[in-house]
Order: C-alpha cells, then structure tokens, then sequence
C-alpha cells in the first residue's frame, strides 16, 4: 500500500476516541443521576475505556 | 501530577482503608426503623467528654445512618479544620469515640494531595497544576492526530522497540482516557476553590439571609436543636438533614442554627438547602437553594472522589487512576528522551566545528 492512501482523515482518526469519549461522559453523569441497575450500566460505560486498552495490548500487534 | 496519581489512588478507598487499619466503637445493634435519638441529649452526652468545648457542627454520617457526627473545638475563635470529631450513638444518644486522625495514613496522603501541607498557597498550586493538566490533555488530543495518520486504533506494535511502544501505549490510552481525566482534572481544580468558595457564599447569601440580625446582641438563651431540626423536617418534608452550623461557627450567624438539609433523589442528595433557625424562639427564618456556584462546587466532589456509584465504581477510578499513571510516564519518558537527543545534537554540533572558543563549549 502506498503512503497516499494509508493515510486517514482526521473524521476516521477520532471516530472511535469521539464513541468512547461519549460513552464514558454518559456514564459518569448516569452513574450521578441514577440509581441501582442504571448506576451498573453506568459503571460499565466508564470502565470501557480500561476494557478497550486492556484488549488492544491483549491482542499485541493491532491490524 | 504523578504525585497526584498516586497519592489519590489510596485516597480512592480511605473509608475501607481506615475501618482496616483504626479500631473505632460500634454504634448500637438496633432494629430498623427505630427513631433517632435526641440530638440535645447526643451533644449533652459528648460534650460531657470534652467540658468546656464547643460544637461546631453536627453531622448526620453520610455512610453511617447509626452514627452521629460532632465537630468540636475549643472554642469559635480557632481555625475549624483543627475541630476534632467525636461520635455519637444516633439511637441511644451515648457518647462513642473520638479518633485522632492527624496520624493516619489517609490523612497524610490527604493533605499531600489536597495542598502538600501549604495551606491554601499549596491548594492554588496544586489548582494551578490541575490547569496545566488540563492544557497538556488538549494539547495530546492536537498531537494525536498526526502521530495516528497511518497508524488503526488501538495499534500496539509489540515488536518494535521500547520507544515505538511506550508511543503506542501512550496514545492509546491518553486517548481512550480524554473524558476521565478532564472530568477528574477538572472538578479537582474546582476543589482546590472550595475556600474561596464557601468565602463568597458567606459573604454574599448567608450575608443577605441573616442582614436583619447584623446588629442584634448574641442570643441571651438557645432553644432546643432537636426542636428547631423538627420545624425544619416539617418545612421541608421532602428533604433530610445534612449537617447543623452553629451559631458562632463557620456557616451561619451568631443568632442562627444553619441547618443544611439535602434532597433525598441521587442527584438531589448532594445539593443543600440551609434553613435558619433563630436561636432565642426556634422560628424558621429563612430557607434558600445555594447559588449555582457553591451546587456546582458540590457537584464536582462525587465526581473527582468517585464515591458516588458504590465500591465497583471505587474500583473503576482505581484501574483508570493506575492507566493515567502508565500515561504520565510514558510521556515523562519521551519528555526525557527527546531532551536528552536534543542535548546530544547540540553537543556534536559544538565538537564538529573546531573554531568555537572552549567557554562556548562549555556552557
């Protein structure tokens, strides 16, 4: 593959950080508002992002 | 910020970290629902420990609805965060301990993390800190992109060297952890402003809500607290107490029982609402919702300390707390590095042309 074409747009760059940014925003406010089941889904939401790093150096050289 | 890390990682779990390592009196088993004991009697009993003492404030325990809190001192005239804490039974009113904490590991670990035993000189620079942390997080998102350019999420390249991977674990994680750490990094600067804070609030609605008493002499008797507690619960009925200033303290006037009260919904449980209570006839004054400045402040803390979703969210802030360390030192790493080379560069440049004097080299 050519260097041209292995190049992303910065759209491509940030679209997984933005979702997971997203995600633990919700989850760090849900887990203030609410209570019981919605503070577990919230807790989940917020540690996603430990889950994601965990799995990338899990799964060594990402492709 | 590394001393941060790690000083607020234990800092994370004090309350199980002290029930660990500090013995202290159980309350009295009782069957659910019984009433709460009478606070008059609570603070009778617990002053006849300490005679000649003042209570500050009395705190219902958050964490603990079996225990009464009091903060008290010798007098109004000292500074309030040397009051001492003593417990009551919150059923049978009996007087239960009073621990020093000053020695405690998470207090020293508090105050390394809250002002480094500087006051609120140490509190603005480490306010100051939290600033910068914020910048550095903005700026690593700026310089996230190019360094990305050919790179897929998440990339780990395991079999290039140290510099290559430290790289990777470095942005991946800075950049899957951008809500945490701003979220964290900010509300702890708005901590390091709770003084000045709480200084605005006194001077300006606690100031408004008791102008009419400004001139008045201090109060000649004081009423009952249980009794000026009941007409607020009734005022109030869809609020719990928090915490009761006392007059002379910090949070009200010289004539007033400032009783903060708090809603009863996850959200509304960290707000407070003061009512006053005028010491000679036990008349409910005023009652006010804080300005948005002091419920923002509030609103801030669960969110830096992490305490707000139960223990599985304390352990959450941990893992996240131990990955941002991994993030500081990985960039500290490449910090080093890259002054190093640029010192190396600088150096062969001077070797290579031998017309330069030797102080030049020198220097």
């Amino acid at each position: 593959m050519s260097k041209a074409s292995s190049r992303q747009s910065a759209i491509r760059i940030f679209a997984i950080p933005a979702l997971v940014a997203l995600a633990s925003g919700a989850g760090l406010a849900g887990a203030l508002v609410g209570d019981g089941v919605s503070d577990t889904f919230a807790s989940a939401l917020v540690a996603l992002p430990a889950a994601i790093f965990c799995v990338c150096l899990a799964r060594r050289r990402g492709r | 910020m590394l001393m941060l890390c790690l000083t607020g990682l234990p800092l994370i779990f004090h309350d199980e970290i002290d029930d660990l390592l500090h013995e202290q009196v159980r309350p009295a088993a009782v069957p659910k629902g019984t009433p709460e004991a009478n606070i008059d009697q609570a603070i009778a009993n617990a002053l006849a420990r300490f005679p000649g003492q003042v209570v500050h404030f009395f705190i219902w325990d958050r964490d603990d609805p079996n225990a009464y809190l009091l903060s008290i001192n010798r007098s109004f005239d000292v500074d309030p965060s040397t009051n001492r804490i003593a417990r009551a039974d919150a059923h049978t009113a009996a007087y239960l301990d009073s621990p020093v904490v000053t020695g405690r590991f998470t207090y020293i670990m508090l105050k390394l993390h809250t002002d480094m035993f500087a006051g609120l000189p140490g509190k603005l620079f480490l306010g100051l800190m939290g600033i910068l942390f914020c910048v550095a997080i903005i700026s690593g998102i700026v310089v996230y992109a190019p360094s990305m350019r050919k790179l897929k999420f998440g990339t780990y390249r395991s079999d290039r060297p140290r510099v290559v991977r430290w790289l990777d674990v470095h942005n991946l994680a800075g950049i899957l952890l951008v809500t945490w750490t701003l979220v964290v990094g900010a509300t702890g600067v708005i901590n390091t402003w709770a003084d000045l804070v709480i200084k605005i609030w006194q001077f300006g609605q606690l100031a408004e809500m008791t102008a009419q008493y400004k001139d008045k002499p201090p109060p000649a008797h004081y009423s009952s607290v249980q009794a000026a507690v009941d007409t607020v619960r009734r005022a109030e009925p869809d609020m719990v107490p928090a915490f009761i200033a006392f007059p002379g303290s910090f949070f009200t006037s010289k004539n007033h029982y400032a009783i903060f009260m708090r809603g009863n919904s996850p959200l509304t449980s960290r707000l407070l609402k003061p009512a006053l209570i005028d010491v000679e006839t036990g008349k409910l004054t005023d009652s006010r919702d804080l300005p948005w400045y002091v419920a923002a402040l509030l609103l801030s803390q669960p969110l830096h300390f992490g305490d707000y979703g139960g223990l599985a969210l304390k352990i959450i802030w941990a893992v996240l707390d131990l990955i941002t360390i991994v993030v500081l030192a990985t960039g500290l790493y490449h910090w080093l590095r890259r002054r190093k080379s640029r010192v190396s560069v600088e150096r062969m440049l001077v070797a290579s042309s031998s017309d330069v004097p030797v102080s030049a080299r020198s220097a």
